[in-house]
């Protein structure tokens, strides 16, 4: 056995000590210094989406409507749009940046109820519109590609925008709407390039793997309500719903009708509603099933409100709103699905260089019917149409494709 | 409605208890009522010395000095009224949204009366009203280097 104090380590280690110490305290340094350099950068996302917003120069009116216009495909460039973008260029770095990172906690006071102010919302529209803008630029110079990146872009950014609350979710969808109608443009004026179409598959299918949680939206709308209906924060819930009773009528009314015993009964009777709406929303009923249910509840609620259940004065003043959100989800899952069965469709084309006869199986379906889409050549390219009604707005959705020629 | 219908029951309530009509001043009767005073009022204006009347009109058109700051009175008087009604003319045509500061436009409450009453396309127009309202400015690390360089 070797004796590690004596042996041929020790000794070497002993003749060099001088250049050992040097090594060691060289690479201490090393490892140490870039540490000590400066701060990490951020890893929640809405600090970038706040510095973006502030990155953004302010609009006037006229350039304000054009930007609207242009981003929703309705006009042609112009140089004030352009030059407008390009000002905006470190906006678009931040948001890109924040968009790839997985955190995103916007500071929310959650304690505020329905109080809670949520000035991102607007200022994320705002930067939704620079960003599918600069896809649209960058479209109209043939750079599909980096235009459809653009575009995942304001989708990933659709998942910070957030399911925590209901508004949000919302706000949320309405941009993932915005940004769906650009891809479809997009899409109807690039060349079939399989490589570019092949990546926004795979970009669409990782979206599509965690959408906007109208479960979490609601849970957390729920825990919110229950905890104003309290008697030390219903005024402020009282308020928000009529602006127009002071904070002392209100607190007369609920001590007239009962006090805290008759918040606790309104909690109870909100709890009840919220948790059937849930239930149903979370279910996979068809949507006409899914619906009538909703509906159901809905008239139920209004019933208790005629028949002077006072405890129903939340659930009918809050329940409403949810009964639409249904059909606002069901409306922005079947955009995303035309959307994927699109590019399916375009994939064939790039392939073969013709369409389709029929869609292949197994792509996504129809959310309003429960089936695949209806697919139809038109002599501009071709036609994806819902199966069944949209209920709330009485018709049936037909999405149109161009194929460029 | 309700708000309106109780005022109204206020106004009829405070004219049956006090009398609100305009007051008017009757001139013939006053001097039936008094003529000792109309008698004094009309001699003591026929006592005052003619020449002592003072003529602000006769000096203004004969002093040049008088005539130009007469004239800038004049202008200053007339631009101060036109300023008046401009900012009440503004203050008239301010949209009543404005009344609402961008902070309550966006808070939770105010974003669901917008989607209860319109659906998405209310709830849309109020963010982007809002977003138009919120203060933006362009400031880069280059800039505050530069202005802090003079």
């Amino acid at each position: 056995m070797v004796d590690i104090v004596k042996g041929p380590i020790m000794s070497v280690l002993r003749k060099n000590r001088m250049p050992m110490l040097l090594s060691a305290l060289l690479l201490t340094l090393g490892v140490a210094v870039p540490v000590l350099a400066y701060p990490p950068d951020p890893n929640n996302a809405a600090l970038l989406y706040y510095q973006a917003f502030l990155s953004c120069p302010k609009t006037d009116g006229p350039l304000d409507t054009q930007l609207r216009d242009f981003t929703e495909g309705k006009i042609g460039l112009n140089k004030e749009i352009e030059d407008y973008v390009g000002s905006c260029r470190s906006a678009i770095k931040l948001a890109i940046v924040a968009s790839e990172l997985r955190e995103c906690d916007w500071g929310l006071r959650y304690s505020e109820g329905f109080s809670m102010i949520m000035s991102h919302l607007a200022q994320i529209r705002t930067l939704g519109r620079i960003l599918i803008a600069d896809a649209r630029i960058m479209a109209s110079r043939g750079e599909y590609a980096e235009a459809l990146a653009r575009c995942i872009t304001v989708l990933k950014i659709t998942r910070h925008v957030g399911d925590k609350t209901l508004i949000s979710t919302l706000v949320g969808w309405a941009l993932e709407g915005m940004t769906y109608t650009c891809i479809q443009d997009l899409l109807g004026k690039m060349p079939g390039d399989l490589k570019v179409l092949e990546q926004l598959r795979i970009d669409l299918a990782a979206l599509s793997k965690r959408p906007l949680s109208v479960k979490n939206s609601l849970q957390i709308e729920r825990e919110v309500v229950i905890e104003q209906i309290k008697m030390n924060k219903v005024s402020n819930l009282l308020k928000d719903l009529d602006p127009n009773r002071s904070p002392e009528e209100s607190m007369k009314l609920i001590m007239d009708y009962g006090g805290e015993a008759f918040l606790e009964q309104c909690r109870g009777h909100y709890s009840k509603y919220m948790t059937s709406v849930m239930s149903i929303i979370e279910s996979d009923a068809p949507y006409a099933e899914a619906r009538r249910r909703i509906t159901e509840i809905f008239e139920q609620v209004d019933k208790d409100q005629k028949n002077k259940k006072k405890e129903a004065m939340f659930t009918a003043a809050l329940v409403p709103a949810i009964a639409k959100v249904y059909g606002n989800r069901i409306r922005a899952t079947t955009l995303a699905n035309t959307v994927r069965t699109a590019v399916e469709v375009y994939i064939i084309k790039a392939q073969t260089g013709q369409l389709p006869k029929v869609l292949p199986g197994g792509l996504p379906k129809d959310l309003f019917g429960g089936e695949d889409f209806e697919y139809k050549k038109t002599e501009e390219g071709f036609m994806l149409q819902c199966r069944g009604k949209d209920l709330d707005k009485d018709k049936i959705h037909q999405y149109e494709f161009k194929v460029a020629k | 409605m309700n708000e309106q219908k109780d005022e109204k029951w206020l106004d009829e309530l405070i004219s049956r208890s006090i009398d609100t009509s305009e007051p008017r001043f009757d001139a013939e009767q006053w001097k039936q009522k008094y003529p000792g005073e109309f008698q004094a009022l009309v001699e003591r204006e026929a006592r005052r010395p003619q020449a002592a009347r003072f003529d602000v009109l006769s000096i203004v058109m004969r002093s040049r000095i008088a005539q130009v700051a007469a004239a800038a009175v004049f202008i200053i008087a007339v631009g101060l009224f036109i300023a008046h009604l401009d900012h009440r003319g503004q203050q008239r045509g301010q949209p009543e949204q404005l009344a609402k500061s961008p902070a309550e436009m966006v808070t939770s409450a105010s974003l669901r009366t917008a989607y209860n009453r319109g659906g998405m396309k209310a709830l849309e127009e109020q963010c982007d009203r809002a977003a138009r309202m919120l203060g933006q400015g362009l400031l880069s690390m280059k800039d505050v280097v530069e202005e802090s360089n003079g």
